[in-house]
């Protein structure tokens, strides 16, 4: 089984992004279970999608990924990142945007707090891997919002990547390409990347 | 490998789609997360569907509405959250004696751990109270059947059935397999029946018996409610309901507990059909019901059970009675009674648990009228404005006394004092200025809230003579659960009107993106004596108007920073977060000590900021500009 995180803020289409990525995972024959937390407020606060996902039929799960079985975090903000490293163990892959959203309290104490980016670097044996997919997106597609594709090709390689190790028999390779396919479909206003 | 087939849903899309599949009739809700999705979902097929949906102003019209079109013979559907079953349960109270004709189906989506509500509230007792039967899905598909089956129940023993579905269910999402049910068409017809529908003295008291005989009877009939796992010989038995099933069948599995536990879970837990669990619990030494919350399964299976078994049955002593039940908790308390060790993994990440993440709770919008409304509320009052954003401190308050309500207008930095139910906003302080009139005070809530019951509360404080501001954030829409249409924005109601028909002297109209107009407004109010409505008007950013759409696509603004003063008025205080420094200075700016600099380099983030303009009339430098072709 594969656990993986989809962090972020409200407004940056995690939720899309979840919903397109289930259903590459079922038409690339996996099963999946994934449960959005989304909170109270329209925009502005933590997003994350909690994902397991397996080859075969998924046994029954608690909706939670328990600590220490998180097998992937793609992050589309580093605090957000920094915020499920309590599920981590040392093999999991850590997927990271770069770019910071200030966090509100910041605004009238910005020394109180401490850079996500240098905790992140302190886990012990833990490697981030430091992804722009803001600034790839406003090269690509000039605009920021389509951050979430480039965390989703992510997501698709570091999923590729992982079944050795974490799934029983070894399925097929998720093609990128079908994530494109269905990233335009189920998103119809997304920005075409050139 | 073989493509897989079915459709992904979540907990909202199972009610929805069962409901169709059950060949609904009529349904009518009032919005409200975890289960605020439902209604979109049925509004999208409208056009393909036979239903007709009721959007009730609040629950307990909601309640009423599908107890009518029930007893005239159609499937009818009720949605709410749990607070709102509050505001519904005068009515759900008489439901069971009028003898319903079609099925009625109560959803209510619960929310153990308080995901978006503003308390986590156990409405089990409620089915109790009611005498109602419940039915509690483990899983997203069993959401869609216990949905469907609820309707067969109701109609089999003409009482209302409950459906509760928690936050962590209602937001899964898993493959869901459909069946549409064969359901021959229907007439409706009302008929007269005064035995059950003059529900008064001798008969109330004879209706009563017959209810409670007809749930007795379902009762001892309906067995297909208890689902056992695992080793059957296990002397160690757990019980569950709801969402901890699925929870403690992880933990067995994975501690490897999967021979040493017996599990059954509890799918009618009222009335409670006590002979499934006399026989699990016939060779049991211990067994342990894990359940989110108050212990509502355990207090049935103890008041039923009693004296008929010789195990240890322990619940609520081991687990606590809020927040949800966690994996954790779950985990731990099997590990040492079986003696597991603790996966390595968990032991490394225990050990980075130590780390955290500042609470990132979510904001106003860019754009949003509620942020310069409190903007101009704070000026009002001298209060000193929230600068900790999102962190409760006590030292953010001054004397004036905000009244809060709920919905987007609650949303954090919490500007407000209070943070409770429906309606507190202009409820409690009605109280608060009644006994202390010279108190600088003020009520708030949205218009949503207004037209749920806030109408009332005004024209009572109308009433009394009490010396009351209370100001409606009218954003022309329920936005907060989904954006739903509120009387305003549909256009057929005038709040002004409203105002002054129900006795309201003097009512202030304001611009919601000027906070200067609402902070005199405010000041004016307070010289007049009775009670101010202060009609604060613009749109939700997410809704916006033709007008908002033309301003987005046409307006730049920019900060001048030769003009600036580092005030930081519009970053600090008003806090759009479309206002930003300027990327390049930061992180590096966070060693640097001149403090003036240090502000100078504010920036507008075009990517963010919808042009509302509330930044302008903050800046007391004029250091914002808008540029507009049409001005
Ligand atoms: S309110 Fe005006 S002067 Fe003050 S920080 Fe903002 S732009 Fe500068
Ligand atoms: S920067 Fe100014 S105009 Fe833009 S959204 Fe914020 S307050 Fe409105």
């Amino acid at each position: 089984m594969i656990n993986l995180i989809i962090s972020g803020i409200g407004g940056q289409g995690i939720n899309s992004l979840a919903k397109v990525l289930a259903n590459v995972l079922l038409q690339s024959g996996y099963h999946c279970q994934f449960t959005i937390h989304k909170g109270g407020a329209q925009s502005l606060g933590s997003v994350y999608a909690e994902f397991r996902i397996d080859d075969q039929k998924l046994p029954t799960l608690g909706q939670g990924i328990p600590k220490g079985q998180l097998d992937i975090l793609i992050s589309l903000e580093p605090w957000e990142a920094l915020r499920h490293v309590s599920l981590a163990h040392p093999k999991t892959q850590f997927w990271v945007e770069t770019q910071l959203i200030p966090l509100f309290i910041e605004r009238a104490n910005e020394r109180s707090i401490e850079s996500p980016h240098a905790q992140l670097d302190a886990l012990p044996e833990i490697k981030i891997h430091w992804e722009s997919y803001q600034d790839i997106a406003q090269q690509k597609a000039e605009t920021i919002k389509m951050a979430n594709y480039f965390a989703g090709l992510n997501c698709i390689l570091a999923i590729n990547s992982h079944v050795n190790f974490s799934i029983k028999s070894k399925p097929n390779n998720i093609d990128t390409d079908l994530f494109d396919t269905l990233f335009f479909k189920q998103i119809p206003k997304a920005k075409k990347i050139t | 490998m073989n493509k897989l087939k079915g459709t992904f849903g979540d907990g909202n899309d199972a009610i929805a789609w069962a409901a169709q599949d059950a060949s609904v009739n009529y349904i009518s809700h009032y919005p409200g997360s975890p289960v605020n999705r439902v209604i979109d979902v049925l509004e999208a097929d409208l056009h393909d569907e036979s239903y007709i949906i009721n959007h009730a102003l609040n629950e307990h019209i909601a309640a009423l509405s599908v107890m009518g079109t029930s007893l005239c013979g159609a499937r009818s559907l009720l949605v709410m959250k749990h607070v709102g079953l509050n505001i519904a349960a005068d009515p759900l109270n008489y439901s069971a004696v009028i003898k319903i004709k079609g099925g009625m189906v109560v959803v209510v989506g619960t929310d153990p751990g308080a995901r978006t509500s503003t308390g986590e509230e156990d409405v089990h007792w409620y089915a109790a109270q009611f005498n109602l039967p419940l039915l509690e899905p483990t899983s997203v598909q069993n959401t869609y059947d216990c949905v469907k089956q609820a309707f067969e129940i109701s109609e089999q023993t003409q009482l209302p059935v409950l459906v509760f579905v928690p936050g962590r269910i209602a937001y899964q999402s898993s493959l869901i397999s459909r069946q549409k049910e064969e359901v021959s068409a229907r007439s409706f017809l009302f008929e007269k029946d005064p035995e059950n529908l003059i529900n008064v003295n001798v008969r109330a008291v004879k209706n009563h018996r017959k209810h409670i005989l007809r749930l007795q009877a379902f009762q001892q009939e309906y067995s297909q409610s208890n689902q056992t796992y695992f080793n059957p010989q296990a002397s160690f038995g757990i019980v569950t309901r709801g969402a901890s099933y699925s929870v403690c069948c992880e933990v067995i599995e994975s501690l490897g507990l999967t021979e040493k536990v017996h599990l059954l879970n509890i799918e009618l837990t009222y009335p409670l059909n006590i002979n499934g669990f006399l026989v699990f619990a016939k060779n049991k030494k211990k067994v342990i019901i894990i359940e989110d919350q108050d212990g509502f399964l355990e207090t049935m299976i103890k008041r039923e059970a009693f004296g008929k078994v010789s195990c240890e049955v322990h619940g609520k002593n081991i687990f606590p009675i809020w927040g949800e039940i966690s994996d954790e908790q779950v985990r731990d308390y099997l590990s040492e009674e079986f003696e597991c060790k603790a996966p390595s993994n968990t032991v490394f990440s225990t050990a980075l648990g130590q780390l955290d993440s500042p609470e990132r709770p979510g904001s106003f919008c860019e754009g949003c009228p509620h942020r310069s409304s409190f903007y101009g509320i704070d000026k009002a009052l001298n209060n000193q404005s929230c600068k900790s954003g999102g962190v409760y401190s006590t030292e953010m308050y001054s004397t004036g006394i905000i009244g809060g309500d709920i919905g987007c207008s609650s949303l954090p930095p919490h500007r407000t004092d209070w943070l409770l139910c429906m309606n507190a906003g202009i409820g409690i302080s009605q109280g608060i200025a009644h006994l202390l009139p010279d108190q600088p005070l003020v009520s708030t809530g949205g218009e949503g809230s207004f037209f749920h019951g806030g109408v009332i509360s005004l024209q009572s404080a109308v009433e009394n003579n009490i010396n009351l501001t209370h100001i409606i954030f009218d954003n022309r829409s329920v936005a907060m659960t989904g954006h739903q249409d509120s009387p305003t924005s549909s256009g057929k109601t005038d709040l002004g009107m409203l105002l002054k028909s129900i006795g309201v002297k003097h009512i202030f109209e304001v611009d919601a993106f000027v906070s200067s107009e609402l902070t005199k407004a405010i000041e004016d109010a307070k010289q007049l004596e009775g009670v101010k409505a202060i009609w604060v008007q613009g749109d939700c950013a997410l809704q916006p108007s033709a007008e908002s759409l033309r301003r987005y696509k046409e307006r730049t603004l920019i900060i001048h920073n030769e003009l600036c003063d580092g005030c930081s008025l519009c970053y600090e205080e008003l806090q759009c977060p479309a206002i930003v420094k300027d990327k390049k200075h930061t992180p590096p700016l966070l060693n640097d000590d001149s403090q003036l600099d240090h502000k100078r380099i504010l920036q507008i983030d075009l990517n963010l900021c919808r042009r509302c303009a509330a930044c302008l009339d903050v800046c007391p430098n004029n250091a914002i500009e808008v540029i507009d072709p049409n001005d």
